[in-house]
């Protein structure tokens, strides 16, 4: 079952332009937030995301953005 | 916890016993209801499970002996490198999210203990809990190792590392079932419990004053009927909700508290009619807001040891709930003083 909180507030953010399609953010993510669409990374679940940060730590490239607080 | 020595090129290394002694069960019982679970750590450094050579895998995580005595019982009849870094005695998930069990911290311990001289290839098996602490390829740079990112379960780590560091996408989605939640509920009660102490003082010294003339066991009895309905609040706002949680209606967890809020002013009100207790609306009313606002703000406790909760999210219930609690408690206390003493005040 999948638990669901509050709609339309997490702050994740993916520039496209500079995914290299690595899938670090999808390896680390708990929450299958991102996924991959034409070898780019892409967020399918944006309403399941805890902001953690973990994808926007191991992102080489820069390309994700979470305003992850205080954790 | 150490069964022996293994010998290394840096010198001698403790081998550290895959099953849990009960001493171990124990402590880790201690660690879940608050006893000494402040001070709960061991040494960090490099470790040996079963007898690793210079090409096992080297497992990183955590000092807090709960997460160590977790992930060794996973690790039967197999042969690898634990290092144990500082994250200051806190588990691995909550220290990534401060930044302790991180990027630094893990450079300057391969650094420390030398690893490279331990083992020959450059792997680092890292919990993917760890991910928000740290950052992958700015550990590569420094030290040349790769960081792998091993299942969120210590569980699966023997299957991980049988298919060669495959992981399927359920060994990397956190759950949080009921077993899950039950683990997390006696903490929270117990340190909730300070809190309560006010209530029984307070409802006594009105009491006392309301029921000058009726003498100080009746007082008593009074105030101890009168004080079940909070306790019993207490405990629905950190076992009962957080248990019942998926079912509650509402996302937001503090409407999940005002529900389950509601419905005890409701039970407590209709028992204390039966109960033919003196029957005064405004008392009522009182014990409904007061009952009501602790167990929504225990329940909105909750969402910091909830899996599935964003930051935003909980700013944002936060910021609405806070304004209306005070205000439900204020009037609820005044109300409550009003309508205990108020003829006495007139």
């Amino acid at each position: 079952m999948r638990h669901k909180y509050l709609k339309n507030v997490a702050t994740i953010e993916l520039d496209i332009e500079k995914c290299i399609g690595c899938k670090m953010c999808i390896n680390v993510c708990p929450h299958q937030v991102l996924t991959i669409k034409d070898k780019k990374a892409f967020i399918q679940n944006k309403d399941y995301c805890i902001e953690c940060g973990a994808c926007d730590k191991n992102c080489p490239v820069d390309a994700i953005m979470v305003k992850s607080g205080v954790g | 916890m150490i069964e022996g020595y293994i010998s290394t090129p840096i010198g001698d290394i403790k081998k550290i016993k895959t099953y849990l002694s009960k001493k171990d069960i124990l402590q880790d019982i201690h660690t879940r209801i608050k006893i000494k679970r402040d001070d709960f750590r061991i040494e960090t450094g490099v470790y040996a499970i079963g007898d690793p050579d210079k090409t096992s895998p080297v497992l990183i995580t955590a000092n807090y002996k709960l997460t160590f005595d977790k992930l060794r019982k996973e690790l039967q009849n197999l042969n690898l490198w634990i290092l144990v870094i500082d994250t200051k005695g806190i588990n691995v998930w909550c220290a990534a999210g401060k930044g302790t069990f991180g990027t630094e911290e893990i450079i300057n311990k391969v650094v420390q203990t030398k690893l490279v001289e331990i083992v020959a290839h450059k792997n680092l098996m890292l919990p993917q809990l760890g991910a928000p602490g740290v950052s992958a390829h700015t550990i590569k740079k420094y030290t040349g190792f790769k960081v792998i990112y091993g299942p969120v379960r210590a569980e699966d780590i023997p299957e991980f590392l049988a298919t060669g560091y495959k992981a399927t996408e359920e060994m990397r989605k956190v759950e949080f079932n009921l077993y899950d939640r039950l683990v997390l509920t006696p903490l929270e009660l117990i340190i909730s419990l300070r809190y309560f102490i006010m209530i029984p003082i307070l409802l006594f010294i009105l009491n006392l004053i309301s029921g000058q003339d009726l003498g100080i066991e009746k007082v008593l009895n009074l105030t101890i009927l009168e004080s079940i309905p909070y306790l019993g609040a207490f405990i629905i706002g950190t076992l009962v909700v957080p248990l019942l949680l998926p079912i509650i209606p509402f996302r937001s967890f503090s409407l999940k508290g005002v529900v389950i809020g509601i419905i005890w002013s409701m039970v407590t009100a209709y028992i204390r009619n039966m109960l033919m207790l003196d029957f005064q609306w405004i008392i009522l009313i009182a014990n409904g807001l007061i009952l009501t606002s602790i167990i929504t703000v225990l329940s909105l406790n909750f969402t910091g040891s909830s899996t599935y909760t964003s930051f935003s999210g909980v700013m944002k219930e936060t910021v609405w709930t806070y304004p209306f609690v005070i205000l439900a408690s204020l009037i609820g206390v005044m109300s409550m003083i009003v309508g205990k003493i108020g003829d006495r005040l007139l």
